[in-house]
């Protein structure tokens, strides 16, 4: 048996959608606080943890594979194998802000807010930007609207939440989508089993 | 606080203190059993005379400490490799030579990272052969170190850093910011991100990739597999074919798609499982002797004593 962890959300549902749509037959019982579950043949055992924690369980072992958005799995960098491009759950990484300005002041401090901290950090690094860093854990978009920071770095989908709190998008930093990630022991020892789930799971491969 | 340690380390009671000793000492005798000879070095040097061959992801982890006597910089042990190469040219050795050793690592890792700040690696060297009979001596040296705690379940994993290297250069790739990007992606086996984010790469380039990729996993005995990349794969086959002739009874991962960013080893690497977790870790350095200013080829490789005993006394309770 392979243990695959998947992200609590939208993430989790479509890649359940998928397994099923390929006859894998899995079903999670609702309302249940249960945290794992298995497909109708027991070939798979499946933990719903975290998006932040997917890539912590896959490296320590606890699963053999995981899904999470490479825009999670960018900022945590942990040890794993980056097998392949799911293609769902499509964002983008940004730095976003009520105008162009915040960019040009180089000799001061900008204050970005964020729950992407080291991805911010990299971002403004390269551009040899100073930034003060200020995480936050959520409604991002609010922080330069209060005042407490001159940008944002955070995901978009659609774009609205940023359009309807007056901000825009001033950079990409890069396109996210899911990857699925292995463990770097176990996609050696249970490879067979881990390239079967592959061709399972990558719409590519279809 | 008083009745705490720093994070990293680990204090062995009863009776792994006892299993970890006798582990040790019956790795270091099954060594000494087959010609390699022991060497114990010091646990500090002085930063200068190994820095220039360290490891460059390990000059971030180094323990620092000041010789009150020469003002000098000195550095816990990080990496006991560097250290018996610096002994062997020091001690200008015979070669070939095999070497054994069993000593702590420091390494000032970062909390929560779950790694360990000090450890025990006991291993082996084998310095001055060239030829493929010193990879496969080392593979199946290792192989069989572990079957004296009978450890059965066994898969190798081989691979050669040089079938990268190969590529690169045969489409001209060498030493350019691209490369190094490609090399960051390939490290994580992340073909997708090459595709997305690489753009004029050669013709052929990837598909050579996907070729590797495809090709990677447990040996097949049929030369004809194998032949879309003979030209830049041939050690790391032979090798492998050598250790499944060799050990029947086990799983050898034949691994093309392989790729440490940045580089260690330099040539044919391994790594030996049981039971899901990492056992050993091996493969050609040779290169690291190059900034002492002398080419000697060496193999070896490293079991991180503290895990080995661990594993061993899981399998006990079991």
């Amino acid at each position: 048996m392979i243990t695959i962890a998947l992200p609590k959300g939208r993430l989790m549902e479509e890649s359940i959608d998928i397994l099923n749509k390929k006859g894998l037959n899995v079903d999670i019982v609702k309302n249940s606080r249960k945290l794992f579950f298995y497909d109708k043949n027991e070939d798979y055992k499946f933990l719903i943890v975290r998006a932040q924690d997917v890539a912590t369980y896959v490296e320590y072992q606890a699963a053999d594979l995981g899904i999470v958005g490479f825009d999670v799995l960018t900022e945590s960098s942990k040890d794993v194998f980056e097998l392949t491009d799911l293609g769902i759950g499509y964002c983008k990484m940004v730095v976003a802000g009520k105008s162009k300005e915040c960019f040009e002041q180089k000799t001061n401090n900008i204050r970005v807010a964020t729950k992407f901290v080291n991805v911010a950090k990299k971002y403004f690094e390269q551009k040899g930007i100073n930034a003060e860093i200020i995480k936050l854990y959520g409604s991002i978009e609010l922080a330069p609207l209060l005042g407490i920071a001159d940008c944002i770095v955070d995901i978009v989908s659609t774009g609205r939440t940023l359009r309807e709190n007056g901000l825009e998008v001033l950079d990409e930093i890069f396109e996210s989508t899911a990857m699925l990630i292995a463990n770097r022991v176990t996609f050696y020892t249970k490879n067979s089993k881990i390239k079967k789930f592959i061709d399972i799971i990558d719409e590519k491969n279809n | 606080m008083k009745n705490s340690i720093p994070s990293g380390v680990v204090q062995f009671f009863e009776p792994l203190s006892s299993l970890r000793r006798s582990t040790e000492n019956s790795l270091i005798e099954f060594f000494k059993d087959n010609s390699y000879k022991e060497i114990v070095t010091p646990s500090f040097s002085y930063e200068n005379g190994i820095s220039s061959g360290l490891f460059e992801p390990l000059k971030t982890k180094l323990f620092k400490l000041i010789d009150k006597s020469s003002g000098q910089t000195m550095i816990l042990r990080a990496d006991i490799t560097m250290q018996i190469m610096q002994a062997v040219l020091m001690g200008d050795f015979d070669m070939p030579a095999r070497i054994c050793y069993a000593d702590n690592i420091y390494r000032d890792i970062k909390e929560h990272s779950g790694q360990k700040r000090e450890f025990k690696q006991v291993g082996v060297e084998l310095l001055g052969i060239k030829e493929k009979t010193a990879d496969n001596e080392i593979i199946n040296l290792s192989i069989e170190s572990l079957r004296k705690f009978d450890i059965k379940d066994i898969t190798v994993r081989i691979s050669d850093t040089y079938i990268f290297e190969r590529l690169f250069e045969k489409y001209g790739l060498n030493d350019s910011k691209k490369t190094k990007k490609i090399k960051g992606f390939l490290e994580k086996k992340n073909i997708s991100l090459i595709l997305k984010s690489i753009t004029e790469l050669p013709n052929n380039f990837i598909d050579n990739l996907k070729r590797l990729e495809t090709l990677s996993g447990y040996v097949k005995k049929n030369n004809d597999y194998y032949n879309d990349v003979l030209d830049i794969a041939q050690d790391a086959i032979d090798t492998a074919k050598k250790i499944q002739s060799d050990n029947k009874d086990i799983k050898v991962f034949l691994d093309l798609f392989y790729c440490e960013h940045p580089m260690y080893h330099h040539g044919i690497t391994f790594s030996v499982f049981s039971e899901n977790r990492s056992l050993v870790v091996g493969g050609r350095y040779g290169n690291v002797t190059k900034p002492f200013g002398k080419y000697i080829p060496a193999t070896g490789f490293a079991i991180n004593l503290d895990e080995l005993i661990y594993f061993l006394s899981n399998k006990e309770k079991k």
